[in-house]
């Protein structure tokens, strides 16, 4: 399992051609901040190197967006604080030609997701936008699949009252 | 799956998200950015060995000290320099010496208490101990995370193996650094596993030669390696599963447990002394009545799942050691406190996995321990003396194996 002597910067390489798409989207769904998304991934990549062992084959990405959720974690407690503040509608004007309230909506629904509790916004995330089952889910979380039902519930309820507030 | 939400919201949040994730921007020269960084890292690792990256991360956790800041952050804590150029060698048993050969008997282990500061006690010799008889060096984890050869005799360290991070350096935010939890030696005292524990998303199981001759070399993804009596398996879990490995062919088998769905294995394993069986410790968090935590026995020629020898609630087992009498396992157990943490430890309980009788012992302040036949228990106690029978072999220490 161990990465071989010649190879290393090659199997990276692929790796990041492969997912760093993928994983720059999840983790701007995460973050909400595309300097941050790109730090966040390009830190994932990094621990991987490190830790100087491959993942299975065909589990890298798994493992790689495992990272890039955990990375996740300790970004949102540095801005548990700076959440309170209500998000700057900074891009509402280049929607409003279509539906400005709808996409106002949304974007408030996207921060909404954000500021849920860790585990609550991990599921929601990997269900809504990375359209895995509960079971997946479970997986790539370290969880039961019933664990993830319960944030799902949990994180929906909220997530109705935060919409309740927005009608 | 629509509970507690407007029919609409399942698309609406699928949409927000999607929004979302189709903001993000690709920089154009993220690939070079990141080709760069890990060329730092290698060349980082080219230029320092093991004992370098000690001094400086020692060297910047005093002086963050001395500032009033501590926040070593993991990569600036330590790594093991596998080759030096930061790539892997391939694994070899050959190694030239050996740590650990046997010697003439030492001391008989006795009941009778060790010198002690604070309220630890000495753990009781089990009934079921071996006979008495020392090995002349046992591989140990000091206090600030070192991976080191101490000689039995004189207490003093030998060499040093490895070194990942200092356990008691708080990183400000984020994952610790990578510190050495559990170790465990080949019967010949040639070779030794070790787990960092737990980035980036699970441990890494390594191999070092005992006598130092090479650097420590990553094997697997996993935590919690422990070595078959006969030396020639190597178990250890990986998340949901415990993976024996043949330590002669490579090959591994992989055991999953359905508890681990919930709450991943976190190591903590001991070989029955006939080889068939493993025992480790699950622990289920968060049910209303308090963590779950359960002795876990595995039949490795079974085709069945795992099976639960004994549970306790609101309280945590740890240290599983099976003894030789081929039948009970010796765990400790812990207190939970009321907000979920970690508490005092309660004491010993012995198990017999054959009927589930239990009966308890009174010793606590235990951090690691370990015996092997024919060699003395081994006990690592929280104020972080080894202490062997009734002998304080070393001070200084988190973890400790013969």
């Amino acid at each position: 399992m161990a990465i071989p002597a010649t190879g290393e910067r090659a199997w990276l390489e692929e790796q990041f051609r492969l997912h760093h798409r993928d994983l720059l989207r999840l983790a701007r769904v995460l973050t909400g901040d595309d300097a941050l998304a790109d730090e966040l991934v390009q830190e994932a990549f990094v621990r991987v190197h490190r830790s100087l062992v491959r993942p299975r084959a065909g589990a890298e990405l798994a493992y790689l967006r495992r990272t890039v959720i955990n990375l996740s974690h300790g970004h949102h407690r540095r801005l548990r604080v700076a959440r309170a503040v209500p998000p700057e509608p900074e891009r509402a004007a280049e929607s409003a030609e279509h539906d400005a309230v709808a996409a106002s909506r949304r974007r408030a629904l996207a921060e909404a997701v954000r500021s849920l509790p860790g585990r609550q916004r991990d599921c929601v995330v990997l269900h809504y936008y990375e359209e895995l089952s509960d079971v997946e889910i479970g997986r790539a979380l370290g969880i039961s699949a019933g664990s993830v039902k319960t944030h799902l519930h949990r994180a929906r309820a909220a997530l109705a009252a935060t919409l309740e507030d927005l009608r | 799956m629509n509970d507690a939400l407007p029919p609409d919201l399942d698309d609406e949040l699928r949409a927000a998200l999607r929004e979302e994730a189709d903001r993000a921007t690709s920089p154009a020269d993220a690939w070079a950015r990141l080709d760069e960084r890990l060329a730092g890292d290698r060349a980082a690792r080219r230029r320092g060995t093991t004992k370098a990256l000690i001094g400086v991360a020692a060297a910047a956790a005093v002086a963050a000290a001395a500032i009033g800041v501590w926040q070593v952050r993991p990569e600036d804590s330590l790594q093991v320099d596998v080759t030096g150029d930061g790539t892997t060698t391939a694994a070899t048993t050959a190694a030239a010496t050996t740590v650990a050969p046997p010697t003439a008997p030492s001391t008989t282990p006795s009941t009778a208490p060790a010198p002690t500061t604070g309220a630890t006690i000495l753990p009781t010799t089990p009934s079921t101990a071996p006979a008495a008889g020392s090995l002349g060096a046992l591989v140990a984890v000091t206090v600030d995370g070192r991976l080191v050869v101490v000689d039995v005799a004189s207490g003093r360290e030998l060499r040093e193996l490895a070194a990942l991070g200092d356990p008691r350096v708080e990183p400000v935010e984020g994952p610790g650094p990578n510190v050495i939890t559990d170790v465990a030696v080949t019967p010949d005292g040639r070779r030794v596993f070790f787990d960092s524990c737990c980035e980036p998303a699970v441990g890494t199981i390594f191999e070092v030669p005992a006598d130092g001759s090479r650097e420590a070399e990553p094997i697997a993804m996993g935590t919690g390696p422990a070595v078959s009596p006969d030396g020639t398996k190597l178990a250890y879990t990986a998340i949901d599963s415990v993976v024996v490995r043949d330590l002669t062919t490579g090959e591994e088998r992989t055991y999953p447990d359905p508890r681990a769905t919930e709450n991943p294995l976190a190591g903590q394993l001991t070989w029955s002394l006939d080889g068939k069986r493993v025992y480790y410790v699950h622990t289920r968090w968060g049910a209303p009545t308090g963590p779950v935590s359960a002795l876990v026995e595995l039949d490795l020629a079974a085709e069945r799942a795992p099976r639960t020898v004994a549970e306790v609630t609101n309280e945590v087992f740890e240290l599983p050691l099976a003894l030789d009498d081929g039948r009970t396992v010796s765990v400790f157990r812990r207190a939970v406190n009321a907000g979920g943490a970690l508490g005092a430890q309660l004491g010993e309980r012995f198990v017999d996995t054959m009927t589930g009788a239990t009966r308890d012992g009174s010793d606590t302040g235990v951090a690691d321990r370990v015996w092997r036949p024919g060699g003395a228990p081994l006990y690592v106690l929280e104020d972080g003396r080894i202490v062997s029978g009734d002998r304080v072999v070393a001070t200084g220490y988190r973890a400790a194996t013969w």
